[in-house]
């Protein structure tokens, strides 16, 4: 035991509590770990564990704390902005066997699971009965609830019923110094907001093990319309006028054409691919009340420049329409060998200037860029095409990115709205705030998880840390 | 001098000399000052709750943020608004009905409530289960810490993820953690309808078959239901009709819609159908509201105990009110799992509340004083205890925000 280095003590600690079932130490099997949905920076972890419990987890941290080794907590991988990149040759801890629904409570509106349930799998549960959990990030087919808990996720319908934290009620967390704490799903004035600050910290101030989630009453009656525009910012500026004037849809939606053509290709649905983007507003409610809504949103949208503006014509086309937009990411890998998402947010008043910044940005650094959006919330994704085995393209790419994320600031908006800053945004983080504040993200940080090895290099820029997270990422590779 | 010099006030809080701060960068020299001297210092907003919390014994600096009263952005097309901590409700609701918009979590207060103190006093409304408590509409905020730094969080856009949210770690804090100086609120269109439909039925109904009614009518406009045993703050002659006709134990629940004008009537008249499949009675709705007893529990100078649970716990707990308190005002709010129990301060002793709080936790539901009655006999805390570890990270969090523990000292759970 003495000849081994402090990682392998922690490893072998941890398999003797956990059994090597659950324990990946194979190259081979660790190397889908390597990074998450944020693919530029790849960094091979020291192994990957599989926590059944939360007692489990609480030991894992407790070993690793033990040993000074950091660890990163990881949900389905779908992670956007290399939230569960395992650098510091940092042990991942996936949460994906812990998949349980423990209860389904209707009489008191609530849910509680497991961190590592698919966010789609309580749709499908809960269909029939009338409530709803409404986050529906796009990529709910596989995302588990502890990323979107981590991340704060939010999705197309967050418009109307907001993003993860507005529905979380109660957690279960495992903090950086092994504690286990509980936040009952209840609102105690002698506390501090736990549940606020601990959603979308990104698994750094603590590991989410399970959660009691908010059920809402579903409206069972939707009107999902679509309208072409020949110039993007035309479809901007509908947004703001359909929101000026009062009416908030359930979500309000825009693909650009090159997103158009890719999922046409796909999923041949019938978009026009001859337009510059195209407006999905889906409107829930009572059915002669949101007629006289969407009727009025169809006149905004024609006053603002739209060409068509059509109407899934049953449930059946709806769920065709938003089966295409959720997949839209999916379906530009068929332009590109490879691509990443980009996740910023502006005021929505600014979405038309963002909107052609974006346009002359790619012109200017000579990549390409295609486009999705929340743009009821003014969150722009724009989706960057690249080849990986071509430097010179990678850092055009990499510096167009910035650039947009620069513009957001600039606009008065924010470097993400739903991603997260992960290790992809971390150095951002100085342009965003000020220096005070990220001291006290940093002291914050301190209260949780005092030696840091909860994904640590991640979402807090480190004290007089300038170098960029793609360089580190690259010597740690 | 502050504006509010209400005998209560001066009474209450042990003030040696007070000011009103006009800026945020003045409040941070003051703060700053006071920090150096390791002087007291106790946030007063418009005044109404200034005798919440516990009774504090060290002699300090009142300050006052009335005169930071200014509305700094408005953008209707972006639904976010700005201002300054001394801004009243008045002046927001002013503000926002001239654009049809609100803000849910203000609705029905008085007028004469300062923003920054709402935002630092956290108490249950009745809209909280439906459109999210007040600190979810925050989406910026300026605060002054303990050492008289001035941090500006979030930002002025609905979505952001951007690092932690430090700013909910602020609101809610009763100013004991930093002094809020400005906030950017998330508005929204206000609805079309919003009004209340009432039933009144036996309490043994209400325990057994109310909420499984409920659960099998999901009602997307349903913004909560008001429960109450005692509406005599709005019209002792319903209470005396209702005990006649459905025995002296009866619960009356007020359900909020909010809407559409087609979508509340069918709420309505679904209602209107359970109830009359239930026998439940219906009330007229002129006859009962929120309003009073919000009144009564933001004005009033009786002792004020807020027990957060469970739905379903509701009935259980509003019986232990009645066993222990019987001549108590309570109401709650039902999916927002609170309870308010106003009580005059004869009744209102620490062995009473103990042997409600005792009942109470037995069922994992909690209890908290928030307003003691003006009596020299209560203890100077009213803390009762966070659970490991959750006390170790407030204590830590308190003392990087305010490490010489000078912002309201012994006033509130947090010192």
């Amino acid at each position: 035991m003495q000849d081994l280095s402090p990682r392998q003590k922690a490893l072998r600690e941890i398999t003797s509590r956990l059994g090597r079932e659950n324990v990946l130490v194979h190259p081979a099997d660790r190397l889908v770990y390597e990074c998450d949905g944020y693919t530029l920076v790849k960094c091979m972890p020291q192994a990957v564990v599989f926590p059944r419990n939360t007692r489990d987890v609480q030991q894992v941290v407790r070993i690793c704390r033990q040993y000074g080794v950091p660890l990163v907590a990881r949900g389905a991988g779908t992670g956007l902005a290399g939230g569960a990149t395992p650098i510091d040759e940092a042990i991942v801890v996936s949460l994906a066997r812990m998949n349980r629904i423990l209860a389904i409570d209707l009489v008191n509106r609530r849910i509680q699971v497991e961190a590592g349930v698919i966010n789609l799998e309580l749709s499908q549960r809960l269909a029939g009965t009338g409530y709803q959990f409404a986050p529906d990030p796009s990529s709910q087919v596989a995302c588990t609830l502890g990323g979107n808990i981590a991340t704060n996720a939010g999705g197309p319908h967050t418009l109307k019923y907001g993003v993860t934290v507005n529905h979380v009620l109660g957690l279960e967390c495992v903090t950086g110094e092994g504690e286990v704490l509980v936040v009952e799903p209840r609102w105690d004035p002698g506390d501090l907001d736990w549940i606020g600050v601990l959603t979308g910290s990104e698994g750094t101030l603590a590991i989410v093990t399970s959660a009691w989630l908010k059920l809402i009453p579903a409206y069972q009656e939707f009107i999902t319309l679509r309208a072409t525009f020949s110039r993007i910012e035309d479809a901007c500026l509908a947004v703001s006028r359909i929101i000026g004037a009062g009416i908030t849809p359930a979500a309000m939606e825009l693909m650009d054409q090159g997103i158009l053509q890719a999922v046409e290709e796909a999923f041949h649905f019938g978009f026009p691919t001859d337009v510059e983007a195209v407006l999905i507003v889906e409107l829930d409610g009572v059915g002669p009340a949101i007629a006289a809504q969407a009727e009025r949103v169809a006149a905004f949208c024609r006053e603002c420049g739209a060409g068509e503006v059509l109407s899934a014509s049953d449930a059946a086309e709806r769920a065709r329409l938003w089966q295409c937009r959720k997949s839209a990411v999916g379906a530009v890998g068929r332009l590109s060998p490879a691509y990443f998402i980009q996740d910023g947010v502006v005021p929505r008043t600014k979405l038309p200037e963002v909107a052609t910044r974006v346009k002359e940005i790619a012109r200017r650094w000579n990549v390409r860029v295609v486009n999705v959006a929340h743009a009821g919330d003014g969150n722009i994704h724009p989706i960057f095409l690249y080849d990986p085995k071509n430097p010179d393209e990678v850092e055009r790419t990499v510096s167009a990115s910035h650039e947009i994320l620069a513009a957001c600031i600039h606009l008065g908006g924010s470097i993400t709205a739903e991603h997260g800053v992960g290790l992809e945004k971390r150095d951002f983080m100085k342009q965003l705030y000020p220096p005070e504040v990220l001291q006290a993200m940093r002291a914050l940080k301190s209260v949780f998880d005092p030696d840091a090895i909860l994904s640590p290099g991640k979402v807090i820029p480190r004290d007089g840390q300038e170098k960029s997270a793609i360089v580190e990422g690259e010597k740690n590779a | 001098m502050i504006s509010t010099s209400e005998s209560f006030l001066q009474n209450w809080l042990p003030i040696e000399a007070a000011q009103e701060v006009a800026t945020s960068q003045e409040m941070s020299q003051v703060v700053r000052e006071a920090s150096r001297r390791g002087r007291a210092v106790y946030t007063v907003g418009s005044g109404f709750r200034a005798r919440w919390g516990s009774r504090p014994e060290k002699s300090g600096l009142a300050i006052s943020c009335a005169p930071m009263n200014g509305i700094i952005d408005y953008q209707p097309t972006e639904l976010t608004l700005t201002a300054e901590a001394g801004v009243t409700i008045a002046q927001l609701e002013a503000t926002l009905s001239a654009s049809g918009q609100w803000i849910p979590g203000l609705s029905g207060l008085p007028g004469g409530l300062q923003l920054g103190g709402l935002l630092a006093s956290p108490f249950p409304r009745l809209r909280d289960w439906r459109w999210g408590r007040l600190a979810e509409a925050v989406l910026g905020l300026e605060v002054i810490t303990g050492e008289g730094t001035r941090l500006v969080l979030g930002g002025s856009v609905v979505k952001n993820a951007a690092g932690y949210r430090l700013l909910r770690l602020f609101l809610g804090s009763w100013g004991s953690l930093a002094i809020i100086t400005r906030a950017t609120l998330m508005t929204r269109p206000q609805p079309e309808v919003s009004e209340f439909f009432t039933v009144g039925m036996r309490r043994a109904t209400f325990c057994e078959t109310f909420l499984q009614r409920l659960a099998a009518l999901p009602l997307p406009c349903l913004s909560d239901v008001m429960i109450c045993e005692q509406t005599c703050l709005i019209d002792s002659d319903l209470d005396l009709d209702l005990a006649e006709e459905l025995g002296r134990r009866w619960i009356a629940a007020t359900f909020l819609l909010e809407g559409d004008r087609l979508e509340v009537d069918l709420a309505r008249d679904a209602l209107t159908s359970l109830a009359g499949q239930q026998g439940w009675k219906v009330i007229p709705t002129s006859r009962i509201s929120d309003t009073a007893f919000e009144s009564k529990l933001t004005t009033g100078g009786d002792a004020v105990c807020q027990i957060s649970g469970l739905p379903e716990q509701m009935a259980v707990i509003t019986a232990h009110i009645k066993e222990v308190f019987p001549g108590a005002i309570w109401w709650g709010y039902l999916f927002s799992g609170q309870v308010l129990l106003v009580d005059a301060a004869k009744e209102f002793t620490i062995e009473k509340v103990k042997a409600l709080r005792t009942k109470i936790e037995e069922k994992r539901a909690c209890l908290v004083v928030l307003r003691t009655p003006a009596n020299p006999d209560w203890p100077s805390s009213v803390v009762w205890g966070l659970p490991h570890p959750r006390h170790v990270y407030v204590q830590r969090w308190k003392d990087i925000c305010d490490p010489a523990h000078i912002l309201n000292p012994g006033r509130y759970v947090f010192t």
